[in-house]
């Protein structure tokens, strides 16, 4: 579990602590224990079909119409980091 | 040992919507950067998707052009994965139940017509733009491009050759040219590719592994980067060394593929269906309307103008690969009803000019109605071919019409017999000793006759009826 | 007047109406109750007395809320104001848009009266996983107000706002009100816009009331609900009048009693609570009948693999690039990534978003995530099969238990995902359920009921909750502060 949660963890880009890795790896095998009694006690038709979602009927479209952006000062107000009219981030590399 | 490369390519198109995929924001090229953002394509929390309705439907179309089955069902899925370009650090994306599967396009090839089957054409999310600072240790966003509506059009691994991806990719680009859902521009993004090739052995059926080859910017950089790698991998075969599986980049300044080498970890990108956007079943007749309103496609218009316009198959395949330039001659064949004088005219003196000033068929100046009126001047025998020939440049600089500059330069051939007759009786009268040689049986001397009233005329007479004239004038003596 | 904010909306209007109070009044009275009382409840995050007055000065001229202030839930976007899910990383973090329910609030001339308390990012059945402080019971401050919308139940209970708005996902808003003695209630999904609503899981989240009676939530819904073209997942079905539905009479309607929620174990004061309850509806010319919602005992894990598998992706978002907080001096840009989850982030936001992360990767999407969805078709099947048989409505217990202590579940993570086993199923299926007090305990805590809806039939809730209300003064009593 504890390989598991790392793995997870870097999914996730969260780092752990250790003691985090070992404290959310019980938890999580107390939960995932408790989850469990899905497969363990209820056997499942395969017809019945998954729900992603309360109603699946109709969908709002939106009409092809340009709405006003945002100025991008405005855009920008919460950036930690800018530079000009860009968001910055660290140096990504590529090659 | 003779390989053969095997290869499937990943298109992605930008549609030609006004406004982006889920948001108001406009799809401009271009534009100071993030100034064409909002909370909802920047990723703000608590901002939803709502889907463009027209983006849908040119999906639509494209899936029908390329023979898909199109799903009556339209879901989205979430792609999770983390980058600085990607503002919600998922895209929304198709996943298991794209909108449409099992299509083919067919291209030519040197062997003649091939089929390439296309495994799926799905709808997606555009992402942001990265700009990495020169020598400096930061990067930068601008999310303009981010939530712009993108086509992914993936085909089987039909393709065999280089030439062949090239022609696919020719052939595909005219399609979506021809259903007006995408300018197609590789320069501006709006059409990119993606190559996935193994090699195999001629003869043999199975799969080798293959590279995934990248960062390529024009049709001719997908065709030398499959050239390169075919090299590499055959290499690779005759010296027993391994093909990996891997990410390769197109280097176009070294002519080289080479591995990413950034440790990239599995893709697991935990896809799951959008909660945001309810699955929702596309009403039987919107699919039919799209069917019923896709335009003529290059194949059939192709054989429409050899069969019904009676065009050669060489004219018509060069008309039909440029679709303004088809529109073109269609309209001005309704005002001119001579389809092959057209595309004369069209695929020479027109195309010419309008490469040489880097124009498209509908930008120029000269309407197709102008054009129509020309070559009617020219079959009054108002004017000469070789006059139509300098009459046209003038024309395509300025719009004017043939009728104007023909008048304005008082260019207008004689054809007006009695005044031609006096100035072949005056040059027959001069010149005694050529008449003499013409009916002693010399057929040059009479060019040079025509050519004596011609310069009396200043160019202005009707060659054909002077040379009968002087026939006439000369069999009399 | 004195006291004001101890009244109702309803019975603020009618003074608003006969010009006998002034919007400004309304606010100064409740604003100078939550400064003496909400040292001790610490409900409010965000509450600046200026700018609520000023919004006063410029109310529409007519409006159903014309004047009346309505704290916000931390996870409901308020353009250029704070607006942080109780998370560090959104700390400092101002919306440049409103939520659409905001949008309406206002166009009804209600005034945005500070931003509540509540669990980060809505994990949490306690209050307690707040990045700021906890927030505590009204009616014992050694006690947990539930969560997550913890905050928004507290002030309304404490008369420190005269309505609130929540959220609830598994229960977030129909717990608390619970456990605080006010009426909360979770519409159907759909029913109101969720633009601008920090998701926590987007297939599960309804923004909802928690007042002081039944009347301010059924006109409180009345201002929030409705199709909105910002949000794909609204439903485009006609709001009725709500208040129209508050009559004193269940005659003829048939309330079902699912078995499965009246089970050993279970607080026996709770229990009694709501069977008095019972009989007093059938009593009322209600009729009662036994009912059973069998894969009751799913929701639970259901309800944790769908809720934390969405969440751990729609809180991806919250990476340090556009907005909120970023980790100081990151090396590159994993190391940005994260720092900044690993600071900005709280202990449970973690633990969700990583069982969410393991039960969407490759290899246990099927035995989970699949399975789950399954599951939670059979949940909502079993609600239809209730209504269908010709129940009105469904009547449980809110919570299993009365408040609980301050830190008695905190280390247990299972025990507090407990502590929602019968709000859950509510959310999985879609329907709208409603808390109304129902009692107290000996110790003097307040009991909830929970009413539970067909699709789009809000108005059910209410008038059955309403007459319950007519035949109760629990609504009456106040927390002594």
């Amino acid at each position: 579990m504890e390989d598991k949660v790392r793995y997870v963890a870097r999914l996730a880009r969260i780092k752990l602590t250790d003691e985090e890795v070992t404290l959310f790896s019980r938890q999580l095998d107390g939960i995932l224990g408790y989850v469990d009694k899905l497969n363990q006690k209820l056997d499942v038709q395969n017809r019945t079909l998954p729900m992603s979602h309360p109603h699946e009927a109709s969908n709002s479209f939106r009409a092809d119409e340009v709405k006003p952006s945002l100025p991008p000062e405005k855009a920008l107000s919460n950036a930690p980091q800018k530079k000009g009219d860009f968001f910055k981030v660290p140096r990504i590399i590529e090659e | 040992m003779a390989y053969e490369p095997v290869v499937g390519l990943e298109v992605h198109v930008q549609l030609k919507t006004v406004s982006k995929m889920f948001c108001g924001c406009t799809t401009e090229f271009g534009g100071a950067p993030n100034s064409h953002t909002c909370p909802v394509c920047l990723g703000f929390p608590g901002t939803l998707p709502v889907l463009n309705r027209r983006a849908l439907v040119e999906a639509i179309r494209v899936a029908l052009a390329v023979g898909c089955k199109v799903s009556d069902k339209v879901k989205f899925h979430r792609k999770n994965y983390f980058y600085p370009d990607l503002p919600k650090d998922y895209q929304i994306s198709q996943y298991d139940e794209p909108l449409s599967e099992n299509g083919h396009l067919k291209i030519k090839t040197g062997g003649g017509e091939k089929t390439i089957r296309i495994k799926r054409v799905h709808m997606e999310e555009d992402a942001g733009k990265l700009i990495h600072e020169e020598g400096g240790d930061s990067s930068f966003v601008d999310f303009n491009r981010s939530g712009m509506p993108l086509l992914e059009i993936v085909s089987e691994p039909d393709i065999n050759s280089p030439e062949e991806a090239y022609q696919y990719l020719t052939d595909l680009k005219l399609l979506l040219r021809y259903l007006d859902v995408s300018d197609c521009d590789m320069e501006k993004g709006s059409l990119r590719c993606d190559a996935n090739i193994s090699i195999r052995k001629k003869g043999e059926t199975g799969l080798g592994t293959k590279a995934e080859v990248k960062n390529m910017n024009s049709f001719k950089a997908v065709k030398s980067a499959l050239e390169f790698e075919f090299e590499r991998q055959s290499k690779c075969l005759e010296t027993g060394e391994r093909i990996v599986q891997e990410t390769r980049l197109w280097n176009p300044d070294k002519g080289i593929t080479a591995s990413m080498r950034s440790k990239e970890e599995a893709h697991d990108y935990r896809y799951f269906p959008e909660p945001d956007l309810v699955p929702f079943t596309l009403q039987g007749d919107l699919v039919d309307e799209e069917r019923k309103n896709l335009p003529e496609l290059p194949e059939a218009r192709k054989g429409r103008f050899i069969g019904a316009l009676g065009l050669s198959g060489y004219d018509a395949e060069v008309l039909v690969q440029d679709k303004a330039t088809a529109d073109y001659f269609e309209e001005c064949v309704k005002f001119y009803n001579k389809p092959k004088i057209i595309s004369n005219w069209l695929m020479g003196d027109v195309s010419a000019y309008l490469n040489s000033k880097n124009l498209s068929a509908g930008d120029s100046k000269l309407k197709p109605q102008g054009l129509a009126g020309l070559l009617k001047e020219v079959d009054s025998g108002k004017i000469s071919g070789k006059m139509a020939k300098d009459i046209i440049i003038e024309m395509l600089d300025t719009g004017k019409g043939a009728a104007a500059i023909i008048s304005e330069k008082g260019l207008s051939q004689i054809s007006d017999t009695g005044e031609l007759e006096k100035f072949a009786e005056e040059t027959i009268a001069e010149n005694a000793k050529t008449a003499e040689d013409f009916l002693k049986g010399k057929d040059n001397a009479l060019m040079f006759l025509v050519g004596q009233v011609m310069k009396k005329t200043k160019g202005k007479a009707n060659p054909a009826v002077v040379n009968k004239i002087l026939r006439d004038k000369l069999s009399k003596k | 007047m004195d006291n004001l904010y101890s009244l109702t909306a309803g019975e603020l209007l009618s003074l608003l109406d006969k010009k006998s109070v002034k919007p400004e009044e309304i606010i100064e009275s409740v604003y100078s109750r939550a400064q003496s009382v909400d040292k001790k409840i610490k409900g409010y995050i965000h509450l600046d007395k200026e700018k609520a007055l000023s919004q006063a000065k410029g109310l529409p001229a007519s409006g159903r809320l014309r004047g009346i202030p309505v704290a916000i839930k931390d996870n409901i976007c308020v353009e250029g104001e704070l607006t942080t899910c109780a998370s560090k990383i959104l700390r400092g973090f101002k919306p440049p848009y409103n939520a659409t329910i905001i949008e309406k609030l206002k166009s009804e001339g209600a005034v945005i009266f500070g931003k509540t308390n509540m669990d980060e990012f809505a994990f949490g059945s306690s209050c307690e996983n707040s990045s700021y402080f906890p927030t505590l019971n009204p009616w014992d401050t050694a006690r947990i107000p539930g969560g997550s919308s913890g905050g928004s139940a507290a002030v309304v209970s404490a008369d420190e706002a005269i309505m609130a708005i929540g959220s609830d996902t598994g229960g977030s808003i129909r717990q608390p009100a619970s456990l605080c003695g006010v009426v909360g209630m979770k519409p159907t999904y759909g029913r109101v816009s969720r633009y601008g609503l920090i998701a926590f899981a987007s297939s599960l989240d309804q923004i909802g009331p928690l007042t002081k009676n039944v009347h301010d939530a059924a006109l409180l819904l009345g201002v929030i609900a409705g199709f909105d073209s910002k949000d794909s997942t609204s439903v485009n079905v006609p709001v009725p009048d709500y208040l129209s539905y508050l009559k004193n009479d269940v005659k003829g309607m048939k309330i079902g009693i699912p078995k499965e929620y009246f089970v050993a174990g279970m607080d026996k004061e709770v229990e009694a609570a709501v069977k008095e309850a019972i009989a007093l509806l059938k009593g009322k010319g209600a009729q009662i009948v036994e009912v059973t919602l069998p894969h009751t005992e799913y929701a639970v894990a259901v309800y944790y693999i769908i809720a934390t598998a969405e969440a751990s992706s729609n809180l991806a978002r919250f990476d340090g690039v556009q907005y909120g907080y970023r980790c100081e001096d990151p090396a590159n840009l994993l190391d940005m990534y994260e720092r900044t989850r690993e600071e900005g982030f709280g202990a449970e936001a973690k633990r969700r978003i990583i069982l969410g992360t393991y039960v969407l990767s490759s290899g246990y999407y099927d035995a989970y995530y699949l399975k789950a969805q399954k599951v939670r078709t059979l949940i909502k099947n079993d609600f239809e099969q209730v209504f269908k048989s010709g129940c009105d409505c469904i009547l449980t217990p809110t919570s299993p238990t009365p408040a609980f202590k301050v830190g008695e579940r905190s280390s247990d993570p299972l025990s507090m995902y407990l502590s929602d086993i019968f709000t859950i199923s509510v959310n999985l299926a879609g329907v709208p359920a409603l808390s109304i007090p129902c009692g107290y305990t000996k110790g003097g805590l307040p009991v909830g009921m929970q009413l539970i809806g067909d699709f789009f039939k809000e108005e059910e809730l209410f008038r059955a909750a309403y007459t319950y209300e007519c035949g109760t003064d629990w609504h009456k009593r106040s927390p002594e502060l």
